[in-house]
């Protein structure tokens, strides 16, 4: 069992987290702490489903995700940003809004509380090295690229930027703080629909109660660790995801019990943090941004 | 020390509104959601409240590791830290307490259980003070270590459970802990001294941030960390501390529930207590005696959500769903005003008056 | 000619307080005009309404003959012309110095692509045309802060303002640094820019401009040509009566008595952008007041922070009578009576969150008269805590007021209420104590200390305001670049020589 007999499963297990991650970085660039990547994968993998069930097209059912993702992206923006909410405590709460959400409708839906029916799954592309990967592979390398180069390469970018570093500076300039912020997060939105539907119909084609398992949580620890850039992102939830599916395959060959090695990703995630824990984030990280005369 | 009295009345005041105006609007917000998926508000809401008042025992049962679990967020939270990992600190201890419990260790009645107490609340002390000692020597962030170890935690009791400690073939769970370690309940009434131990607790807590020098400087490190370290605080010290207090409270709820009510450890029992935690700690703004209140509060929908699936066919997360929404809403100190001015602006000629008190 | 700038009858309340009480100001294009007033006067206010960072409550302004609206943004400020500088730079300190320039007008350069090299090209040429000497490729976390300063107003040539505020733009600055800016002003204004500055020091608007709009408690009080004017009267329009500066009753000498306090070598290590303590020697007296003047950023907070015992010394002693200091913690030096009143009272004074009694108990918290068995004592700290509200004159006397809610005077009182009240104080380390202070409550402070020195008490006074420095102290020493550069008795220190010193040269 060699590390390159592992790459495409690794691939595979990473595509869903990584889109994740790079939401929660364009998010963290613009000062948002964007812990409700749990509840926003859950609710996109459970919108692509659906609508995979009711028309049979999984394309239709990605733009489904989308649109669910933009929603609520733009739901979470209006309690932090007009609101002024706690970045982590709203996040929380919208996983467990969305966590509740979709177990109770699994009933409705599906007529089921456990399981979605098999529905149908994203196109799969045969790749040398990579194996069998789902055509989502090909958007996540576009995604990546596009979301550096909004970044660090467009006016746009300088100004998220600017307002995650320091807001009362480019309120001074004519930057428009909370806009700038919600722009971040609708972009986060899409990635995030995108994570969940790849989750549900490019992995598995169903959708399960709580499928996500934590994988929210993770997005956000390889971002912390990657000093929250979006090329160095990458290479952390390689890293994460490489041992989420070392622990599936050890399973089959080593005679530790499961359930330790289920443990893996989580526990590499604190040890890594325990040396990259302190890496700098954006100076306004999870502060909400009021000009001081009101 | 009149307008001292009526000025902590009004604020009080002020909490309570902004708590019931978060319950209602999330009650509302929640029928909106049921009558646009075919359910009935009434019949789900009623069978709710039936189940939660008419069995009000059960309710002060689960109350009990529900409000040291809000402990568990609110005494780290003064020193502003961040302790999300209730959910394996209250399993740990509950098992370790079942473990020892079980154990035929030759103590009498009563020294047993406080052996069972004294040992849950270690292991969760250790659970909580590594991430805390993890943020203050490596800065590593314990919202995120705190939830790792959640994970953790409960694949590691999960195979402990089915392998050194198993108690039976049937369900996960270990095995009974002898009579000595038991805590007694009030006859026939479902919960035990437990409750009154948890009371106890909320009360000693309180005290202790109100009236001790220790309790001031843990509150200084967490309002005022510069101006503390400048009066000889040990900031890192204290934040440690109180991490190591919050997960040795959360281990003690588990341990109270498995001495005084199931008598032996069940995988499964303890789900979303911990994330509760959250939510109770914050609807009661983090004050140790409003945590007894929304503990209270939590517990009595939890047990009417165990009523819904059985009597309406609705699955008991939708009460998940409620509890996201209130505790949003409580830490949106504008969420009433902009709604108002959102309102105003669509609709100027409307003068609504909501009893919104945010 | 018209004006360049004519704000009428301008009002703006911020709650129950004018801020601003019909104030009339009309700016000719092309001069030097100050705004002059105390701390509270409404000066930034006035130029934030102009700027549009805060909506006007009534009364007009044009722009170039231009009317503006009620409410507008800066954004539409810069679009007329107009470019503030604000009294704490607005410089993100990640970015270059090209990117800070850039941002918000980057579609001058391109329209979505941000393109590095010709943005750091145009800023280039920018600063060659005026004869600035800053890099556009540096880092700005790295540019010392009259760097940082001629950042902000690149910003504002970038823009091609026509009309340049300045807010209280020389606090950071030595003296030849100040007359660097000053040039750069009046080149500005041969090319025709107009120029708006807001300051308290009165030397200065002698200095630079024509005319000077007085500014007292939200109303205008008086507009001067400055040749027609004298600083005297500008002092008394601006306090509205005559100022009573607390004076040392004699400055004496300090080689009548041997140091209390001997600082010898201390250093410290370097950390971040924070000026670190290199090789500091200072002798401090008791009964006497030794005053640290210095630009800030040269090591002053290294310096309070040594004596607080937060940061711990790398080489060096504190030598307190008989005792020699090498590991100062925050126990020890409170031990020797050390006591601090820190620079930045809301951080590192007070809890904000805490009410006066919290405040003032938390200093207390050891003391045996109040806390048995680590339990207060509430009666009998409550009652001492009242006293002490009399003694100090804080104001509102309810010691359960959350400090927040108190002004800058009161609760600087708060804070020396709690480290001065004790009868075991020996040394006061004091610092920027007045910094954001009315006149009045000024007075206070400067009397509480002398006050001390008559009780002997040994104290170190640290401030970048030299006339308070020179109001106070009998000893005078300089601190530049981490080290003191002279220490000297305060009579016969001329204002040239230690200008001399806080700009790292030496006297001849």
């Amino acid at each position: 069992m060699s590390v390159l007999s592992m790459l495409p499963s690794t691939v595979r297990l990473t595509l869903p987290m990584l889109f994740g991650a790079l939401g929660i970085v364009v998010c963290a660039q613009s000062g948002i702490i964007f812990m409700a990547m749990e509840g926003g994968l859950l609710g996109a993998g459970f919108a692509a489903a659906y609508v995979c069930f009711l028309t049979g097209s999984a394309v239709l059912g990605e733009a489904a995700a989308i649109v669910f993702g933009l929603l609520y992206a733009m739901l979470l923006s209006f309690f932090i940003n007009q609101c002024r909410g706690n970045h982590v405590v709203c996040s929380i709460g919208f996983n467990f809004i969305m966590l509740g959400a979709t177990t109770v409708l699994m009933q409705p839906a599906f007529g089921n509380t456990g399981f979605s029916p098999n529905v149908q799954k994203l196109p799969l592309v045969q790749l040398p090295v990579l194996g069998e990967q789902s055509i989502n592979l090909f958007v996540m390398a576009g995604a990546v690229f596009a979301v550096w180069f909004l970044l660090y390469r467009t006016n746009w970018g300088l100004r998220v930027r600017s307002v995650g570093e320091n807001p009362a500076a480019a309120d001074s300039l004519g930057i428009a703080v909370n806009r700038y912020r919600f722009q971040a997060m609708l972009v986060c939105g899409v990635l995030a629909g995108i994570g969940g539907s790849e989750l549900a119909l490019g992995q598995m084609g169903f959708f399960a109660r709580n499928m996500t398992a934590n994988m929210g949580f993770l997005s956000y620890s390889a971002v912390v660790f990657a000093g929250y850039k979006p090329l160095a992102v990458v290479l952390t939830t390689l890293f994460l995801g490489f041992f989420d599916a070392f622990q599936m395959n050890a399973q089959l060959l080593v005679d530790i019990p499961s359930e330790f090695l289920l443990t893996l990703p989580y526990a590499v995630t604190v040890i890594a943090l325990v040396f990259f824990g302190s890496r700098k984030a954006p100076a306004m990280f999870g502060k909400n941004y009021t000009r001081e005369e009101e | 020390m009149k307008s001292k009295l009526s000025r902590m009345q009004s604020g009080t005041l002020r909490e309570l509104g902004r708590v019931a105006f978060a319950m209602l609007f999330a009650f509302a917000a929640g029928a909106v959601f049921l009558m646009a998926i075919g359910s009935n508000p009434l019949t789900i809401y009623g069978a709710i409240f039936a189940k939660a008042f008419g069995s009000f025992d059960s309710t002060l049962r689960r109350a009990t590791p529900l409000m040291l679990s809000g402990l568990a967020i609110a005494i780290p939270l003064q020193t502003g830290m961040f302790n999300m990992g209730g959910e394996g600190q209250i399993i740990a201890g509950a098992l370790t307490a079942a473990v020892v419990g079980a154990s035929d260790l030759g103590l009498p009645a009563g020294l047993h259980a406080a052996a069972a107490i004294a040992a849950a609340m270690a292991v969760g002390a250790v659970l909580s003070g590594l991430p805390g000692l993890l943020k203050i020597t490596r800065g590593a962030n314990e919202v995120v270590t705190t939830l790792m170890l959640n994970s953790i935690v409960s694949y590691i009791v999960t195979w402990l459970v089915l392998n050194p400690f198993k108690g039976t073939d049937y369900s996960p769970q270990s095995k009974k802990i002898l009579p000595a370690a038991e805590i007694p309940t009030f006859g026939k009434l479902d919960f035990s001294w437990g409750l009154l131990i948890a009371l106890a607790l909320c009360v000693l807590t309180h005290l202790f941030f109100r009236s001790t020098a220790k309790g001031l400087e843990m509150r200084a490190a967490g309002a005022g960390p510069a101006a503390a370290r400048y009066l000889g605080i040990n900031n890192k010290l204290l934040c440690l501390l109180a991490m190591a207090l919050g997960g040795a409270v959360a281990s003690m709820g588990g341990a109270l529930e498995v001495l005084g009510g199931q008598h032996a450890y069940f995988d499964e029992f303890f789900t979303n207590y911990g994330f509760d935690g959250i939510a109770i700690a914050y609807m009661a703004g983090s004050h140790p005696l409003g945590i007894i209140v929304t503990a209270l509060i939590i517990s009595m929908i939890r047990v009417g959500a165990l009523a819904i699936s059985r009597t309406t066919g609705m699955s008991p997360y939708f009460v998940t769903m409620l509890q996201g929404l209130i505790i949003i809403l409580l830490v949106t100190p504008r969420f009433a005003g902009t709604v108002l001015s959102l309102v105003r602006r669509r609709f100027p000629a409307r003068k609504k008056e909501e009893g919104g008190a945010a | 000619m018209k004006n360049m700038i004519e704000m009428r009858d301008i009002v703006k309340m911020f709650g129950p307080s004018c801020a601003n009480d019909h104030i009339s100001l009309s700016v000719k294009k092309g001069e030097i005009i100050s705004l002059l007033g105390e701390n509270g006067a409404g000066k930034t206010t006035l130029m934030n309404v102009l700027f549009g960072l805060c909506r006007r409550d009534s009364g007009s302004i044009a722009i170039d003959g231009v009317e503006m609206p009620v409410e507008y943004s800066p954004q539409t400020a810069i679009e007329h012309g107009i470019a503030m500088v604000h009294q704490h730079l607005k410089l993100v300190e990640t970015f270059t110095v090209a990117q800070n320039v850039i941002l918000g007008a980057e579609t001058m350069v391109s329209r979505r692509l941000f393109r590095r090299e010709k943005c750091e090209r145009a800023v280039g040429a920018l600063c060659s045309r005026y004869g600035m000497d800053i890099d556009p490729k540096s880092v700005v976390s790295a540019l010392p802060l009259g760097a940082k300063q001629r950042v902000e107003i690149l910003k504002a040539l970038y823009r091609g303002c026509k009309v340049l505020i300045l807010d209280e733009p020389t606090t950071v600055l030595t003296p030849q640094e100040t007359d660097a800016l000053f040039d750069l002003l009046r080149s500005f204004q041969a090319a025709g820019m107009t120029i708006i500055i807001i300051t308290h020091k009165l030397h200065e608007v002698m200095a630079i401009s024509s005319r000077v709009l007085v500014l007292r408690q939200g109303k205008a009080a008086a507009i001067f040509n400055t040749n027609e004017t004298t600083q005297a009267e500008l002092a008394a329009t601006m306090i509205g009566k005559t100022l009573v500066k607390a004076q040392v009753s004699a400055q004496l000498h300090s080689h009548d008595c041997p140091p209390s306090v001997e600082l010898r070598g201390l250093s410290t290590a370097a950390a971040g952008d924070a000026c670190p303590l290199r090789d500091v020697n200072l002798n401090l007296y008791a009964g006497r007041i030794v005053g640290v003047a210095g630009v800030d950023g040269n090591g002053q907070t290294a310096l309070v922070e040594v004596l607080a015992g937060v940061k711990k010394l790398s080489g060096g002693s504190i030598q307190i009578g008989a005792k020699e200091i090498k590991k100062n913690t925050s126990g020890t030096m409170r031990q020797e009576g050390i006591q601090i009143i820190p620079e930045d009272r809301h951080r590192q004074g007070l809890v904000l969150a805490f009410s006066v009694y919290e405040n003032i108990m938390l200093g207390y918290r050891k003391d045996r008269r109040f806390v048995k068995d680590g339990v207060f004592r509430k009666a009998k700290a409550r009652q001492f805590v009242s006293q002490l509200s009399n003694t100090f004159d804080i104001r509102p006397r309810d010691t359960g007021i959350l400090v927040k809610r108190m002004s800058g005077g009161n609760q600087q009182k708060v804070v020396l209420a709690r480290e001065l009240s004790s009868p075991d104080v020996k040394i006061v380390v004091v610092s920027q104590p007045t910094r954001g202070l009315d006149a009045g409550a000024i007075q206070s402070v400067h009397s509480t200390l002398l006050k001390l020195r008559e009780e002997g008490k040994t104290i170190l006074l640290i401030s970048s305001d030299l006339d308070e420095i020179k109001a106070l102290s009998d000893e005078i020493a300089i601190l530049y670049n981490g080290s003191i550069a002279v220490q000297r008795a305060a009579q016969g220190f001329a204002d040239e020589a230690i200008g001399l010193y806080m700009g790292g040269g030496k006297e001849v």
